[in-house]
């Protein structure tokens, strides 16, 4: 029999170098997803490169249009670079939320930094790399996006649009700086235990902080996009902008400014070391406190004791204490609720004059109900701590799968009631179709889990937003979409065109339907 | 023989909790020493702070008279540790995980090669070796990891549990892993819940309850301290552990 040959890449640079470190790092980061490197590497080309070569059509055209950079006279330039600060903001905020849950689970779940520290490797050097891996792995999705147009825009408007580039870079080292010192200090301020869950608050918040704003405004300003050029020019002349002002000093190191990029730099330079030492530093104290966290002996819930009801009810009252007891998962759930969280702003306009009328919310809720109840039919069908013990208990796989519907479902509903009476004060017939869309967009995302379930763990779902298989979550979606097309058309008086999506949604349900597998001795 | 560690007044505390209290040994060069205790005793919480991964309150720990508090790089160069829990990268074939332990530790890279081929057929991983970790047993990832934490000959070896989800085969292959170990010089400590194996095993056992050192010594020494002459190492654990802390310590 011929020999199987060893395959191995070198990780390049002297073993327990950073470059070896950090090639090890780039290793498992490329590695995560579920294809295969060769596949991997051949979608983000023909990404990549469909990407460039659209927006080299785009950026051909428009790209001698755009002024060239330096924006630094009058107001209207001030308004370019606050537009662009706005921008900047929102990438650096979703740049440090990521950061924040990485530096949080380093800390909590420690994985291969218990192996990497006893080695006789200095601390500094491998949570240096470790930080450095968290910020790169920042970067993809927006070199990936801006980077294409931005080489356009440097070839065909100014090269100081390079700069960009830059600033993007070294944008995600100064957000994973200032999420590891917010970190350590949370530590040290309120302890790990309320640590571990204000850090996943705080990183939802600062991740969704700046979307909201702009939503905010967006959604209470008045007579948007129905200006003339010349009201335009006069809210300028109004807001009068200086291009010059301190806040603005990112937006004109993003657009070339030679003195604010390398100002920018310098403060890369150091905010980015600063926070690995600060964090490096009481890293294996942190870890030890985390650690005694999960050691302390809890109270015994007298309740837990008691055995009560039959399988059903054992099986409900379970899932529903995992999820209670599961403050990041429920933060991660939650974060779903903070992007509906614009519709509220409706609400609060000033002067109550309603752009969206209550039917709007019908189709609003209806997507929520599905996103949700799928997050959590998910978390409770598929992320099965013990599925042998399931298995091996004497109740049929229909049985549980039934009982973990309704634990998937019922706090979906619980959460919607609220707005549905709310609607239902001022209209009754909205909510009557939104009360519809909901109860079926939430059994259907349930349904398509518990058919299409993939075995997973919790910690997928914390680390990864993750939730289930590419089929499982496309066809959530499309199903979803459909639904929610129904619920929109029954509830702004069109009961007829209603029939269409609720066909194909009914289609598409049909079409995922998978029959329960059975357990090897179901009873 | 060298004293290969020497601990001593070793503490720690979580919250309010002394999970280790003032612990002294020591473990000789080519001795297999075995670290005993109920679940929660301190047994893991000791081995982590010898091991750089924790830091103690308070005491003294010297890896072959180096003051592994003061400099851990230095003391980590000699340890291996190997947790309870198998610690290994889903994504890395087997061989990469060795080649890249190896580099954590500075083995040289074709003595790794060397060293990780011989490892791997020894613990019967070899056709395994391009395999990702992720579609390993409990069992071959137990191989894999004790693969690792051999392969740059360690002088002090830290084993939690090192036998856990082993069959029979590969149980008495570690087993006798372990031994040649011992024989070539090296020093071992072990913790395990299969009393059996630390008394054929262990060269001196200890025995620790509430962070305290109940005992340690050879089996015939503990069989005397517990009055229990002639009886299993089960009995006389099981006989230790009943008493209240300060009365077993005396």
């Amino acid at each position: 029999m011929k020999a199987k040959k060893t395959k191995s890449r070198s990780l390049g640079g002297k073993p327990g170098s950073i470059r070896w470190l950090m090639g090890h790092e780039l290793r498992l980061f490329w590695r995560r997803g579920r294809i295969s490197a060769r596949s991997g590497v051949i979608v983000v080309v023909l990404l990549l490169g469909l990407w460039s070569l659209a927006s080299y059509f785009i950026f051909m055209r428009i790209g001698p249009l755009i002024p060239p950079p330096p924006f630094d006279d009058g107001p209207a330039h001030g308004l370019v670079l606050t537009a662009i600060s706005i921008m900047v903001a929102f990438m650096g905020s979703v740049m440090m939320s990521g950061a924040i849950l990485g530096s949080v689970e380093a800390i909590y779940t420690r994985n291969d930094l218990d192996l990497l520290l006893s080695t006789p490797i200095s601390a500094w050097r491998i949570l240096a790399v470790r930080s450095a891996a968290i910020a790169i792995g920042a970067m993809p999705l927006y070199a990936g996006l801006l980077g294409p147009p931005l080489l356009w825009m440097a070839l065909f408007s100014s090269p100081l649009w390079l700069s960009a580039i830059v600033f993007i870079v070294t944008l995600a080292f100064i957000a994973t700086g200032l999420a590891l010192l917010i970190v350590t200090a949370l530590f040290r301020l309120i302890g790990p235990k309320r640590t571990r869950i204000l850090a996943q608050i705080f990183s939802a918040v600062a991740g969704a902080a700046v979307f909201l704003t702009f939503q905010y405004f967006n959604v209470t300003s008045r007579n948007a996009g129905n200006m003339t050029p010349e009201e335009t020019a006069a809210l300028i002349q109004t807001w009068n902008i200086d291009p010059n002002i301190w806040w603005l000093f990112p937006a004109r190191a993003f657009t070339g400014d030679i003195l604010s990029i390398l100002f920018w730099i310098v403060a890369t330079a150091l905010i980015f070391p600063l926070g690995v030492f600060v964090f490096s530093r009481g890293f294996v104290s942190d870890a030890a406190a985390a650690l005694a966290m999960g050691q302390k002996k809890r109270v015994a819930d007298a309740r837990v004791a008691a055995v009560r009801g039959g399988v059903m009810s054992s099986i409900i009252r379970k899932e529903l204490r995992l999820l209670t007891r599961d403050p990041l998962l429920l933060s991660q759930i939650g974060l779903q609720l903070l992007y509906f969280l614009p519709i509220g702003f409706v609400l609060l306009r000033p002067d109550g004059d309603f752009l969206l009328t209550p039917a709007a919310f019908a189709p609003a809720l209806t997507l929520l109900a599905g996103a949700l109840a799928g997050s959590l039919i998910w978390v409770t069908v598929s992320a099965e701590d013990a599925p042998d013990l399931i298995a091996s208990a004497p109740v049929s796989m229909r049985a549980s799968d039934r009982a973990k519907l309704f634990s998937a479902i019922a706090p979906v509903l619980a959460l919607m009631a609220l707005p549905i009476i709310a609607l239902a004060v001022r209209d009754p017939r909205v909510a009557a179709w939104t009360t519809g869309g909901v109860v079926v967009n939430a059994l259907s995302a349930a349904l398509i889990g518990v058919w299409r379930r993939t075995q997973g763990s919790r910690k997928d779902f914390v680390r990864r937003r993750q939730s289930g298989s590419l089929m499982s979550s496309l066809g959530k979606a499309f199903v979803g979409l459909g639904i929610t097309a129904t619920t929109a058309a029954g509830a702004y008086g069109y009961p007829w065109l209603a029939l269409i999506p609720a066909i194909i949604a009914v289609a598409m349900l049909g079409a995922l339907y998978r029959p329960t597998p059975q357990f090897a001795a179901a009873s | 023989m060298s004293t290969a560690l020497k601990v001593s007044g070793l503490a720690k505390s979580y919250g309010g909790k002394r999970a280790v209290d003032g612990i002294t040994f020591e473990v000789k060069s080519g001795e297999l020493y075995a670290l005993l205790g109920p679940n929660g005793a301190g047994k893991t919480t000791t081995l982590r702070m010898i091991a750089g991964l924790l830091n103690a309150d308070a005491g003294q720990i010297d890896v072959f008279d180096v003051d592994a508090r003061e400099d851990p790089i230095a003391a980590k160069r000699l340890i291996a540790w190997l947790p309870d829990e198998p610690l290994l990268y889903d994504k890395l074939t087997a061989w990469e995980y060795l080649e890249f332990v190896a580099g954590l530790w500075g083995v040289d890279i074709a003595e790794a090669r060397n060293r990780a081929e011989h490892l791997l057929k020894l613990l019967g991983l070899w056709d395994n070796r391009n395999d990702r970790c992720e579609t390993f047993s409990r069992g071959m990832k137990q191989k894999a990891v004790l693969a690792g934490a051999l392969i740059h000959e360690p002088k002090l070896l830290m084993l939690d549990e090192p036998l856990t989800g082993l069959d029979a085969a590969a149980s008495r292959l570690v087993k006798d892993l372990i031994r040649e170990r011992v024989e070539r010089g090296a020093a071992v400590i072990l913790t395990t819940h299969i009393l059996e194996v630390a008394e054929r095993m262990a060269d001196r056992i200890g025995i620790i309850k509430d962070g305290k050192l109940l005992t340690e010594g050879r089996l015939d020494e503990l069989q005397a301290h517990a009055g229990a002459q002639g009886q299993s190492l089960e009995d006389v654990f099981l006989s230790l552990i009943a008493q209240p802390t300060a009365i077993a310590a005396q």
